[in-house]
């Protein structure tokens, strides 16, 4: 399979029209859906999304089979442009302010948007009300405003190993939850 | 964890989640992604396996699905943006591209004209270039044997000049021993040969290479028990020179200790 994954980028590269149909369909459904949660609107996300798609074509020599996986490579890819693409066009303001209590954690993404009340994560969101306080506000932050790690070290003043530790358990047992669930 | 040594199965593990959702940040990552290609075969499968499947893992993602349109306008912005490389870059950029362009022509990232002329002339230019290198390389290699014939018929020249006519017959004669002076450490190029007929009692001095070791005039010494005899000065002009020696007592100095000494003492060929 990662012969034929590497085959296909090296054609995608090439400008190969029916190896980016096929990288499209295979992984359309899940860069949107990235898109959409870290995204306040359905345009936006499909915006991201063509963005996306441009990225893998100009990266798509550099995949690296040895390395990862091609869905994670579309992962990161797709992760990183949405994160880029949330700085770059401050839809994140830096005037956040943050409170110490839980549940409290502000960022403003915009005059009406904010994660906490919008449905399309309302499974995650559930989800994350279980987790310790850290977990979840580390979480919250980086996962899905897009602080870089060491940013959330600073605002929550805690050592950015500390960081590190809260974000990985906790990504770990929102999975764990999260496929116990739909297993149910 | 340091960032000197590469990270352990267990931080590798750990911050296998973070990488592939790009939380980490440039150095973070960097360092990551080196410590991945430390580690043991069986653990990068290991960490390949388990990003897998948090990359894949919709668990925690919204449940919307694209719009069906989407399709189009994705596979549209992708066209544009390789034909605008493709024009940006021209023409060098275009050198290959037709190998995976779709051999019907209804390709919808078709190689423009001026791509096809560029390419033309790039590999042109490239058998051009090929062809020169060929000519180089043999030039260069007929240059050495020219120099190294022109070197030749030099020597006999003027081993002709000195010796005469039957030079041939002197060097090759039974009778003829030839003492090799090797370089000491002051002139490692420099050769020299000593050549002393038995029965003629003629003695000839060929060198080579002398003018490397200084300029200025050398003394051709022997010395035997009886003690150092100088038995001719001469100056160098660098490459193949010979010099006739006259008779000498050939019995005797040849198993002397020939050698060459500059005009500074320094000893440059001896038959020690």
């Amino acid at each position: 399979m990662n012969q034929q994954d590497w085959m296909l980028m090296h054609r995608v590269a090439a400008g190969d029209e029916a190896a980016v149909v096929e990288l499209y369909e295979r992984f359309s459904s899940l860069v949107f859906k990235v898109a959409r949660q870290l995204l306040p609107t359905r345009p936006e996300a499909e915006d991201a999304v063509q963005e996306i798609f441009v990225r893998l074509w100009q990266t798509a020599d550099r995949y690296d089979p040895r390395r990862a996986k091609l869905v994670t490579w579309v992962m990161l890819i797709a992760r990183r442009h949405l994160i880029d693409r949330i700085r770059r066009n401050a839809v994140r303001r830096t005037t956040t302010t943050y409170q110490a209590e839980p549940g409290t954690a502000k960022t403003d993404h915009g005059p009406d948007y904010s994660p906490q009340e919008d449905e399309r994560n309302s499974r995650l969101l559930q989800q994350l009300a279980g987790l310790p306080e850290l977990q979840r506000v580390v979480i919250e932050r980086a996962y899905l405003y897009g602080f870089t790690l060491r940013e959330v070290s600073e605002q929550l003043e805690a050592p950015l190993g500390t960081v590190k530790s809260a974000l990985s358990r906790g990504l770990a047992r929102l999975r764990e939850r999260a496929k116990a669930d739909w297993a149910m | 964890m340091t960032s000197h040594e590469p990270m352990t199965r267990k931080e590798l593990l750990e911050l296998a989640a973070l990488d592939v959702l790009g939380l980490l940040d440039e150095y973070e990552a960097a360092y990551y992604t080196r410590s991945f290609h430390h580690a043991p075969a069986t653990v990068q499968d290991e960490i390949k396996r388990i990003q897998a499947e948090v990359a894949s893992d919709e668990s925690l993602l919204p449940g919307e699905e694209p719009d069906p349109s989407l399709r189009q306008r994705v596979l549209a912005v992708v066209a544009k943006a390789i034909e605008r490389e493709t024009s940006k870059l021209a023409p060098l950029a275009t050198i290959g591209r037709a190998g995976h362009a779709p051999a019907d022509g209804d390709s919808r990232f078709p190689l423009p004209a001026s791509g096809q002329f560029w390419r033309a002339a790039c590999f042109a230019l490239a058998g051009i270039t090929l062809v020169f290198a060929m000519f180089y390389v043999r030039a260069q290699h007929y240059g050495n044997r020219v120099s190294e014939i022109a070197l030749i018929n030099n020597t006999e020249a003027i081993l002709e000049e000195l010796i005469g006519p039957t030079y041939k017959d002197f060097l090759f004669d039974p009778d003829t021993v030839h003492i090799v002076l090797t370089a000491s450490g002051e002139a490692p190029g420099a050769k020299a040969v000593i050549c002393l007929n038995e029965r003629t009692n003629e003695a000839f001095l060929i060198t080579d290479g002398l003018l490397q070791a200084g300029a200025g005039s050398y003394t051709l010494s022997v010395k035997d028990d009886n003690g150092t005899e100088d038995l001719r000065r001469f100056a160098s002009t660098g490459g193949v020179q010979g010099f006739a020696l006259g008779t000498v007592a050939v019995a005797s100095l040849a198993t002397a200790n020939w050698q060459i000494v500059n005009s500074t003492g320094q000893v440059i060929l001896t038959s020690a």
